[in-house]
């Protein structure tokens, strides 16, 4: 706006000039004289502090709070602008503080998983015209935790038509005990047909087992860089997909383990509180591009590197699981799959199952042909990866709108 | 609000056409602010065009009753100020100035002063004398040049003394900020 009439005063002036009239060249110094007048007046101070809750939660409004007090005997108009990281979002206030007032303005922040510094918001005061502003920093940076939001999860699994968490019961149990032969029935999972019944009856007969819980459910999900990449993030389908597990579990006792590119980042043992173990997944979502590299397959090291104790990365956390115990790696299969390997073939008394999002549907490919070329390519080596992992331990392959239903004839 | 109503007495009185656009630049703050400003920026143009002064000191009733009409309509078209008593009692006594136009400044006058009074301006009121004096020596000194003076030269005047303004203006700036740093 002061653009706008400083250009006012310029073109005022040359009417001025080129017509011999000198009311413009009043005007335009009368138009100078008041924007003079107003900067000169304009001389703001404020004290402000913004108060944000320690613990928030994803996806889920929290009530911000900021104090500010006028030192000044003038009116001032204030907007807020928030500068928080990617993904958070806020509202902006903007109110009349009248002059020497003190008042609290409440207002809205959305925030996104992770442990964060925030820094303080950005005062804006302005003066009554909107001509000039000058600008505020209060305060110092504030740590927040933003966790998992338990009632987004619940939501989120609520309005998924795909989700049947009821047949999902007993998705995780050992057929131990053969009870008896029945009818195939359509979702019967086809590797418990009995083809010599099915030869003898002359249609198709399964075998049916008595599921017996034997041990604690431990799920290991990988929080490294790339999982945290891509619209959605895979951790963020991830995390939904552990609060689905969890909330199938009903009565059992689950383990969350957390590692990345370099090593186990934490271990929770067991419990039968299960949904708290969501929460503790704070891990922010990242920026960029997804690499969408495939890694080589190798437990084995060659050469002299076999004696070379190994640095670095290491999933040791076998010794920490008791007794028989089920674990479900949840990992985009982008780095360490090596180490991953060694790990699943140690296991003696439990089973495991990867369940890997992948990385392709997880992008969002530009509409040009090279793009989408080499997207495929990368989707069919990476099938290729998947095809010789399931030789070692059944893999999963995810897209972002697969929930459990997918998973479960395959962990079944 | 009072900018409206005393444009369109002065539009009436003085047989004027651009004051009856300044209730629409007015009303288009209500929309966007810099909306106003722009139609503002064309209301000045166009009134330049009416209202024609060849010299300092022919500047008559018309000229200064469109003039702090016009500084008044920026005011209001800007300002978030909320009206008080005064502002009100001016809006009502406006069309009283159809029968005196000397009525008309001296409620625009009292409109101004209004504005000053709920301001309490400091430094600023040393910008206004600034003005009235600049205008007043300028008048003066053209005064004692006699057959010397016309138009262009008033203009670039004037015009220096706005450049002046200019340059303090970015000086104050540079001080503001140095006592804020």
């Amino acid at each position: 706006m002061k653009r706008i009439l400083l250009s006012a005063v310029l073109v005022l002036l040359v009417q001025a000039y080129l017509l011999a009239n000198i009311f413009p060249a009043i005007l335009a110094f009368s138009i100078l004289i008041y924007l003079a007048y107003i900067e000169a007046e304009f001389n703001p101070k404020i004290e402000a502090e913004r108060i944000l809750p320690k613990k928030l939660y994803d996806g889920e409004g929290s009530k911000a709070v900021l104090r500010i007090r006028n030192l000044r005997k003038k009116d001032f108009v204030v907007a807020v602008k928030e500068r928080l990281p990617e993904g958070f979002k806020a509202e902006e206030p903007e109110f009349l503080l009248g002059k020497l007032e003190e008042r609290g303005v409440d207002y809205s922040v959305i925030p996104s998983r992770g442990v964060y510094r925030i820094r303080s918001p950005e005062i804006l005061v302005w003066d009554l015209r909107g001509l000039f502003f000058s600008k505020f920093q209060i305060g110092s940076e504030q740590e927040i935790e933003v966790l998992p939001s338990i009632e987004k999860l619940r939501e989120e699994a609520k309005i998924d038509a795909r989700l049947r968490l009821s047949q999902a019961r007993g998705v995780i149990g050992f057929p131990v005990e053969f009870v008896a032969l029945r009818r195939f029935q359509e979702g019967d999972d086809t590797r418990r047909i009995d083809w010599k019944a099915t030869a003898r009856f002359g249609e198709l007969i399964v075998r049916e087992y008595l599921k017996e819980w034997e041990g604690d459910v431990y799920v290991a999900l990988d929080i490294g860089r790339e999982m945290r990449k891509g619209k959605p993030s895979k951790i963020d389908y991830a995390v939904i997909v552990i609060y689905q597990i969890f909330r199938a579990l009903a009565g059992k006792r689950a383990g969350l383990i957390l590692y990345d590119e370099f090593g186990v980042r934490n271990f929770f043992r067991a419990t039968l509180e299960k949904e708290r173990l969501v929460e503790q997944i704070k891990v922010p979502r990242l920026g960029g591009i997804q690499s969408l590299r495939i890694p080589r397959i190798g437990t084995e090291r060659p050469g002299f590197l076999r004696k070379i104790p190994r640095k670095g990365f290491s999933l040791s956390f076998l010794n920490l699981i008791q007794g028989k115990s089920f674990l479900i790696f949840i990992t985009d299969l982008s780095t360490n799959v090596g180490e991953l390997l060694r790990v699943i073939s140690e296991l003696k008394d439990c089973r495991a199952v990867i369940i890997s999002p992948n990385p392709v549907l997880f992008s969002e490919p530009k509409l040009e042909r090279e793009e989408i070329l080499r997207l495929y390519r990368r989707y069919v080596e990476r099938e290729e990866m998947v095809r010789r992992l399931n030789s070692f331990v059944p893999v999963i392959d995810v897209g972002p709108k697969d929930l459990l239903d997918e998973i479960e004839p395959v962990i079944g | 609000m009072i900018s409206s109503a005393s444009a369109i007495v002065i539009a009436i009185l003085y047989g004027l056409k651009t004051p009856f656009l300044a209730p629409a630049v007015f009303l288009a703050r209500f929309m966007k602010k810099e909306v106003s400003v722009f139609l503002y920026f064309l209301y000045c143009v166009l009134l330049s065009y009416e209202l024609s002064i060849s010299d300092m000191l022919s500047i008559d009733e018309a000229a200064v009753a469109a003039l702090l009409s016009a500084i008044l309509l920026l005011d209001e078209s800007l300002s978030e100020r909320k009206r008080n008593f005064v502002d009100y009692s001016i809006f009502f006594l406006m069309p009283l100035g159809l029968l005196s136009p000397p009525f008309v400044i001296l409620l625009l006058l009292i409109a101004l002063l209004n504005i000053l009074w709920v301001d309490r301006p400091g430094l600023g009121i040393a910008i206004l004398l600034y003005g009235v004096i600049a205008v007043y020596s300028v008048t003066m000194l053209f005064r004692g040049m006699g057959s010397y003076r016309n138009p262009v030269t008033e203009v670039l005047v004037l015009s220096a003394i706005c450049a002046f303004l200019i340059l303090f203006s970015i000086l104050l700036n540079f001080l503001k900020a140095k006592s804020g740093s």
